[in-house]
């Protein structure tokens, strides 16, 4: 309440004078309202507007000086560096150790810095360019230019018939068929497959089986087995 | 065009012994496709006699005793063909069965008929399957066959005779016409 007194005290006033009083409390509906009371306005809401040239050059200029502080930082570093070699430990190590942590800090500060700019600017510049485009388009009268494409000429010029005869849709449809019925005669016969595993555990089990079955038939192999081809097949 | 099998636990009983679910139901799809057949067969002889002997075109109803008689001849036909040539029939093939010799070889011509006859004439033998250990049916016993799941399509397989107890290879097709 202070900072809406300090700042705006007729605002205050006005705000004391709604009904429900609080202005941190949000205002009942308009339907709730007494009669001849005008309704509360919801403020509209504003969209940001998107970034224009003027940004595109600000923030170029910003990661400009980003990557200017930032090579700075690595100039300095290396200068510390040196002064390390070059001067007495016992004379320049305190001092230096200072000087290294306030660059490390100034560099990550710069860092930082860079990448938020880097963003902002690949940002301006792609609604730059897309206002750009937009603008082109928009200037471009499409009904004339489409008056001077030639399209007669160009629907004259496909072939068409060539087209269709060489999409085989019979194939088309007779393999996509064909992959269908096979994937649910392979369902079918896995479901099948399962109920003689169960009939036949179920019986072992009644029986008190201790024996396994012998399923496998020795010599038989699916890939090579042998059998009589049809002529035309060979 | 190959398909794999996608299925790991189908690509491990490729070659293993059908149980009798499987077997019962391509033995009832066997049993309809030989009504079809018998009924084609019926309906085309009597109107290619009616057309060639006779001014009117009507189907006959033969009686039940001689239907049955031919329904089960046209079915012990159609079994042995199939058993006699790629080890299987059409139900067979739906279901992805096929029948060989103990010793994994195919059956013999006289073999596939008998047991055409047999299984015609009694199919009930099938139900032993379950408690025989190696899922044999009384026909199987009898005769010395075995059932045997195997998905790979004629088309896909060795167009030689192939010497038999090679061991399993690459991933098995389930339809396609490269060579395996």
């Amino acid at each position: 309440m202070s900072r809406h007194g300090k700042e705006h005290p007729d605002r205050l006033q006005e705000f004391d004078t709604l009904p429900g009083g609080d202005p941190d409390v949000p205002a009942p509906p308009a339907a709730a309202a007494p009669a001849g009371v005008p309704a509360p306005v919801t403020p509209e809401v504003v969209t940001p507007a998107a970034p224009g040239v003027v940004d595109l050059v600000f923030r170029s200029a910003r990661l400009g000086v980003d990557a200017a502080t930032l090579m700075a930082g690595e100039m300095a570093d290396f200068s510390v560096r040196v002064a390390r070699r070059v001067l007495p430990p016992a004379v320049a190590e305190k001092p230096l150790d200072t000087v290294d942590e306030r660059l490390e800090q100034q560099r990550r500060t710069a860092r930082e810095r860079g990448e938020q700019s880097v963003e902002k600017t690949k940002e301006a510049a792609s609604a730059v360019l897309n206002q750009i485009v937009v603008g082109v388009v928009d200037m471009i009268d499409m009904e004339q230019v489409v008056d001077h494409v030639p399209i007669d000429k160009i629907v004259a010029s496909v072939d068409v018939p060539a087209i269709v005869n060489e999409i085989d849709l019979g194939d088309i449809v007779r393999e996509s068929t064909t992959g269908l019925v096979g994937e649910t005669v392979d369902a079918i016969r896995v479901q099948v497959m399962g109920i003689d595993l169960w009939v036949n555990r179920v019986v072992d089990k009644v029986f008190r089986r201790k024996q396994p079955r012998q399923y496998a038939l020795d010599g038989y192999d699916v890939f090579g087995a042998e059998i009589r081809v049809p002529k035309e097949m060979r | 065009m190959s398909r794999l099998i996608r299925n790991d636990r189908a690509r491990q009983l490729q070659g293993q012994r059908a149980g009798i679910v499987s077997r019962g139901l391509a033995f009832a799809a066997d049993i309809g496709i030989a009504f079809v057949v018998y009924t084609v067969l019926v309906a085309g002889v009597s109107l290619l006699w009616d057309l060639l002997f006779s001014n009117k075109v009507e189907i006959p109803t033969p009686p039940g005793w001689a239907s049955a008689l031919m329904i089960f001849w046209v079915l012990v036909i159609y079994l042995a063909l199939g058993w006699g040539s790629t080890g299987r029939t059409i139900g067979k093939q739906l279901l992805g069965l096929r029948v060989v010799r103990a010793d994994a070889r195919p059956l013999t011509p006289r073999q596939a008929f008998v047991r055409a006859f047999l299984c015609a004439i009694f199919y009930p033998g099938i139900l032993w399957v379950p408690f025989d250990r190696r899922c044999r049916s009384l026909q199987d016993k009898a005769l010395k066959t075995v059932v045997v799941y195997d998905w790979i399509p004629e088309a896909a397989r060795p167009r030689r005779m192939a010497p038999a107890a090679t061991p399993a290879g690459p991933p098995a097709t389930t339809s396609g016409q490269q060579g395996a």
